[in-house]
């Protein structure tokens, strides 16, 4: 069984935007709604100023709180790594939403809610996601955590990585290049 | 006013929240002031009006039922019957509220026991059950020791589901306002103010301004209790929330004191809620001053739900704490579909306790060990 997760090399984004869309157009989203964004941030004072560029998503966490506060299950992760939500047993009562501290969740018109599933239909094709594939800086590395020889244990390995809000516990499967 | 009349406000407010709640399901949830950062709004706040109202009924009856204190006995009747109603509207208002409330079934197939939402629902399920049994026992059957047992139940099943309510705030440590053991406390406690606030109203309207019945006199003296212990636990709740300007937190509760939900707070929450009503208590010891505060106190204990569910999502959530961001308070308002429900909620629990008083025998307390010499004999406007 794979364990899936993912790199992102934040320094190499240009704010493009281009995962958000084609993330839309993988699930046929309304503009308004989306599973991953960018969260731009200014450092550093004039004349030395600097903008990073954070992609955000569902952080697909080992102790992922939208699972322990989900009261019919619907949240759910699996050996795979990758934290689903099952729409027919949603109830729609936004708890997930207000105890995930990474604000990834969405409802759609029906009131469910979603997220990012890592495109799970996708990769068990053997493809990689489009937020990935569509980065023109290969902003993102997807791929097994247990895989030896996969690109992103090997990266994993090389560089000095970091996740965000690591003092909530949530043990995050998303990974950041530090700079 | 006559009992026509009331039937007639009610009932309005009934066909009002019906039209809201037509638009809500057949337009979509989108419709409401709520937003996909701040996902709660004011259907959420007035379930719990609902649910805290109806637990307090519960524990403050217990003190005559259960634990067979004099004055208290002649309240059991009118309070489970209403503790009951005030529970059903508070399904209804969530029931509106949730998109999916069928999907609410696989909370029994697939039960999720570390979630506080399945607690709460589950034990307030049971708790409607124990109402049940204390209604059918204590006014279908004057039957007091059964009803005695099921009252006993459904005082613990109370406990048990209100403090989850709290927990189902106190549990999101994304969610610093509401993080902590405070949450189920401060519920337990407010059940018990809304409890005697609401008593006081339903029994001065019920026997009068000059009845010589001792149970407004005495739960005015709880109300009193009740009120000074909230302003205790709100004091310390802002002092520490406050204390250190731990982001997010501190945030949240200048939004209360000194931003947008500044005047709810200060004048609806405190003043006309907590400061008025007390100072009104201890200064006249009439049943008018006790009717007087606890309507005061009613009106601003409904928007300490709100303020308290609204202040909780205001800050945004920060995600890069390394390099945070400047704070842009979250905005919400209700819209009109919204406050349709409330009244909805409102008048099924006026319309329902008046077909009540008129069904059911609610004029005798109920029958025991310790029968009170409270009379109750004095017909209210309300019901005449």
């Amino acid at each position: 069984m794979p364990s899936y997760a993912m790199l992102i090399d934040a320094a190499k984004c240009t704010g493009c935007g281009a995962c958000r869309v084609a993330c839309q157009m993988q699930w046929q989203l309304p503009p308004e709604r989306f599973y991953n964004r960018l969260e731009f941030r200014e450092k550093g004072q004039y004349p030395k100023v600097k903008q990073e560029i954070f992609p955000v998503q569902c952080m697909h966490c080992d102790n992922p709180p939208c699972q322990e506060v989900c009261p019919t299950h619907a949240t759910y992760k699996t050996a795979d790594g990758i934290v689903h939500v099952n729409p027919k047993k949603c109830i729609g009562c936004k708890m997930c939403m207000m105890a995930c501290p990474y604000d990834v969740r969405q409802t759609n018109e029906k009131g469910i809610v979603e997220k990012c599933r890592f495109c799970d239909d996708y990769i068990a094709k053997g493809e990689q996601p489009p937020c990935v594939t569509t980065c023109m800086n290969t902003v993102r590395v997807f791929g097994d955590l247990d895989d030896p020889n996969s690109e992103l244990r090997r990266l994993l390995d090389e560089k000095q990585v970091f996740t965000l809000l690591p003092h909530k516990g949530t043990k995050p499967r998303i990974f950041y290049v530090s700079k | 006013m006559n009992y026509r009349t009331a039937l007639g406000l009610f009932a309005s407010l009934i066909a009002f929240g019906l039209i809201g709640t037509l638009f809500l399901l057949f337009k979509g949830h989108h419709i409401m002031g709520t937003s996909q950062q701040f996902p709660w709004g004011l259907l959420i706040s007035t379930y719990v009006f609902f649910v805290v109202s109806s637990t307090g009924l519960c524990l403050v009856s217990s003190i005559g039922h259960v634990f067979g204190i004099e004055p208290f006995h002649a309240v059991a009747k009118r309070s489970v019957v209403l503790a009951i109603i005030t529970l059903m509207a508070g399904f209804l208002v969530m029931g509106i509220e949730t998109p999916q409330p069928l999907h609410m079934l696989y909370m029994m197939v697939t039960p999720n026991w570390t979630s506080a939402i399945f607690w709460m629902g589950s034990l307030y399920g049971v708790y409607l059950v124990f109402l049940f049994g204390e209604f059918w026992y204590m006014i279908m059957r004057e039957n007091h020791a059964k009803a005695r047992l099921f009252a006993l139940l459904a005082f613990f099943s109370a406990i048990a589901a209100h403090s989850n309510l709290g927990a189902v705030f106190g549990f999101l440590h994304a969610r610093p306002y509401w993080e902590g053991p405070y949450m189920p406390i401060y519920f337990i406690l407010s059940a018990l103010l809304s409890g005697s606030a609401i008593l006081i109203l339903l029994f001065y309207l019920h026997e009068g301004k000059d009845s010589s019945s001792p149970v407004v006199p005495a739960i005015a003296k709880l109300l009193t209790l009740f009120l000074s212990i909230t302003i205790f636990f709100t004091i310390w709740k802002v002092l520490t929330g406050l204390y250190g300007h731990v982001p997010g937190k501190a945030d949240a509760y200048r939004a209360l004191l000194t931003g947008p939900y500044a005047l709810n707070f200060w004048l609806l929450e405190v003043t006309v809620g907590m400061v008025i009503p007390l100072a009104v208590l201890l200064r006249k010891k009439t049943r008018k001053a006790a009717f007087t505060a606890a309507a005061l106190s009613i009106l601003g204990i409904f928007f300490m739900r709100y303020d308290l569910v609204m202040v909780g999502q205001v800050v945004p959530l920060d995600v890069i704490d390394q390099m945070p961001l400047p704070v842009t308070l979250l905005k919400y308002t209700p819209t009109w579909v919204e406050w349709a429900v409330v009244s909805l909620g409102i008048g099924f629990t006026g319309l329902c306790y008046l077909l009540a008083e008129k069904r059911f025998d609610l004029n005798s307390p109920a029958s025991g060990p310790h029968k009170t010499s409270a009379s109750t004999s004095s017909h209210a406007d309300v019901v005449s």
